[in-house]
């Protein structure tokens, strides 16, 4: 595919997305109006007074007309301006940039780790498909689907930091790390003392192995059924008939056409990081996204409840969108079957 | 059904769920313990201990000096009843929404896929933690909590199912005897739905209790001192270095609950559709 088709295509991505983050907009937008009684009372309990009560609804916007808030939510939003907190009096968006580099930190590094992981572990067992070997990965695989993360994040902890005394169980370093891009790895390697990315990365280790459990185990599913479900097609018969190695085989013929729906379903496991970092970050006392919900949540914080929401479903939407760009780039028959 | 138990990954899941269900209905009978006795002076006895009077505790006490395995299997009741309650929910509103949307199509088909689009850009256990939220943190927002976010994939599944069912000949020869669209839809093409959704309502049972169990665990669904495995959990959180099985027994629970789901409805998708036999 050229750069102009491609380009077309984007911009059709790109046009269907606009009701879906609008409908994002919305549902977040009726969060806070969806809070049975008067929100105002809710955060401010039962004693506020009426001049109280009418402050934090001025502060929400809830004392307008329903069309005019919703309006005023989304030019505000698509803006940048996501109000401030009830509890802190700081803008949302300077706590959510204070925070969120942590959680992009720890989903990043468990999706490294569950990529590449599980295609070669799907791959491997489809090549030896049927033998004890395949038998133990798929076994692993359906248990690493099941498991939940805060327990095994836990068990981790028990095994690794208390018994072993091996890796750290909590936090992002022990060491005072001047925040610059506020991603530790890279703060550390700026200006932390010596031993402090190597510090930081003994941080990380535990809680992205878990959160990695479960897309890894997804992935390795995935890739084990597309690559015996390619192993058995024409061309790699014909290619293993021309005396290709099995390594050309593999790699040239069979990995390029067994990926692409691996990575379709890589890419939605980004939607399940996100949600499974606030189990992670919890167990963890990583200082992400995740623990700054659950804190406002316990302050009923609502705008900074609705923002952190809000960043993490149009980030997922926004990954989805590239997913399928990149899909669209490797294999040209979706874009071809869209102009038709 | 014959089938999926004859495979091994198909009765591994049905054995488990058995053992399960017989746990959550007969275990308050096979132990001593009231799962809220608490006593301090048995307070963090070890898996195997025996107190003063002689009484066992299989699985050890927690903090309160209160029976783990007593808890765990009055836990499993609770855990079968939000998988039910949850997946029912995203079954009774989401089969019919789909339906729907695959039998009329076009623009009704645009406005119901849209609001599912909507909802599957939420990650799921973040939409249940703002609906819990909004709504409050107690075990039956959990649920429903965990319902509505499941709703889009029965939805989308039935979607499909429907097209294709719509078109085959038997359909078209109801719609020419004059039948309605209430009674092509609900009697001559859902029945012809079904499969792919038991499927579904397996592996999303395995799914709604591991989602509800991490609300619990984040302190948003079942309140001490309801045994809820997540709640249970999320209260050994504060002292698992003192008492390791307390975090152990429960996820342990959950692991098993959830992998039996998984394995029955793995197979049950296998004896449906053998061409998806890995």
């Amino acid at each position: 595919m050229n750069g102009a088709q491609l380009l077309r295509y984007a911009g059709r991505r790109l046009l269907g997305l606009i009701p879906v983050l609008l409908g994002i907009l919305l549902l977040v937008f009726l969060m806070v109006r969806a809070i049975p009684g008067s929100p105002a009372r809710n955060i401010l309990g039962q004693r506020a007074t009426p001049q109280e009560i009418a402050r934090v609804e001025a502060q929400l916007g809830l004392d307008q007309p329903v069309l005019i808030q919703f309006f005023r939510f989304c030019s505000r939003a698509v803006r940048g301006d996501l109000g401030k907190s009830l509890r802190h009096n700081v803008p949302v968006t300077e706590e959510l940039k204070r925070v969120v580099p942590a959680t992009i930190e720890l989903t990043v590094s468990a999706f490294l780790i569950a990529f590449p992981a599980g295609v070669l572990l799907g791959g491997w067992a489809a090549l030896r498909k049927g033998s004890a070997a395949d038998l133990l990965t798929t076994s692993a695989s359906l248990a690493g689907i099941s498991v939940p993360i805060f327990w095994l994040g836990l068990l981790l902890i028990l095994i690794f930091s208390v018994g072993l005394e091996w890796l750290p169980f909590g936090g992002r370093t022990d060491l005072l790390i001047p925040p610059v891009t506020r991603f530790m790895l890279i703060d550390s390697l700026l200006g932390g003392p010596p031993g402090a990315f190597w510090e930081s990365v003994k941080h990380l280790i535990l809680p992205a192995l878990t959160l990695s459990t479960v897309p890894l185990a997804i992935i390795a599913r995935m890739s084990r059924s597309c690559a015996l479900s390619v192993l058995d097609m024409d061309f790699v018969r014909t290619a293993r008939a021309k005396g290709l190695p099995e390594s050309t085989v593999l790699w040239r013929h069979v990995l390029p056409n067994a990926i692409l729906p691996v990575i379709t379903v890589a890419g939605l496991q980004f939607g399940y990081l996100l949600g499974g970092a606030v189990l992670t970050e919890h167990v963890f006392s990583w200082p992400g996204l995740g623990s700054l919900l659950l804190r406002a949540i316990g302050e009923r914080d609502y705008p900074m409840i609705q923002s952190a929401v809000l960043v993490a479903a149009v980030s997922f939407s926004l990954v989805n969108l590239v997913v399928d760009l990149l899909y669209a780039k490797l294999d040209p028959r979706v874009s071809l079957e869209e102009n038709r | 059904m014959r089938k999926t138990l004859t495979t091994p990954s198909g009765l591994t899941g049905a054995v488990l769920l058995a053992l399960l269900l017989f746990l959550a209905v007969f275990g308050p009978l096979l132990t001593p313990f009231d799962f809220n006795d608490q006593n301090l002076d048995r307070q963090f006895l070890a898996p195997l201990s025996r107190f003063q009077d002689g009484a066992l505790h299989l699985l050890g006490t927690d903090n309160l000096g209160r029976d783990v395995f007593t808890r765990l299997v009055v836990g499993a009741r609770i855990s079968f009843l939000v998988g039910v309650v949850a997946v029912g929910l995203a079954f009774v509103v989401g089969v019919p929404l789909g339906a729907v949307a695959g039998y009329f199509g076009k623009r009704v088909d645009s406005f119901i896929m849209r609001g599912m689009d909507v909802l599957l850009a939420f990650p799921s256990i973040l939409l249940a933690i703002a609906v819990v939220a909004i709504f409050g943190a107690n075990l039956r927002n959990a649920m429903i909590a965990v319902g509505v976010v499941t709703i889009p994939v029965f939805c989308r599944i039935t979607r499909a199912s429907v097209l294709t069912v719509r078109e085959r000949e038997y359909v078209t020869a109801a719609r020419a005897q004059g039948a309605s669209h209430g009674r092509l839809l609900f009697l001559y093409i859902l029945p012809n739905c079904l499969e792919p959704l038991l499927v579904q309502a397996s592996l999303s049972m395995g799914t709604s209790v591991l989602d509800a169990a991490g609300l619990s665990f984040l302190g948003l669904g079942a309140k001490p001192p309801t045994p809820e495995w997540g709640t249970m959990l999320g209260d050994a959180f504060l002292y698992y270095q003192r008492a390791p099985w307390c975090v152990a027994a429960p996820g342990a629970m959950i692991f098993l609950m959830v992998l039996a789901f998984n394995l029955f409805g793995d197979s049950l998708q296998d004896a449906f559709d053998p061409r998806s036999g890995k």
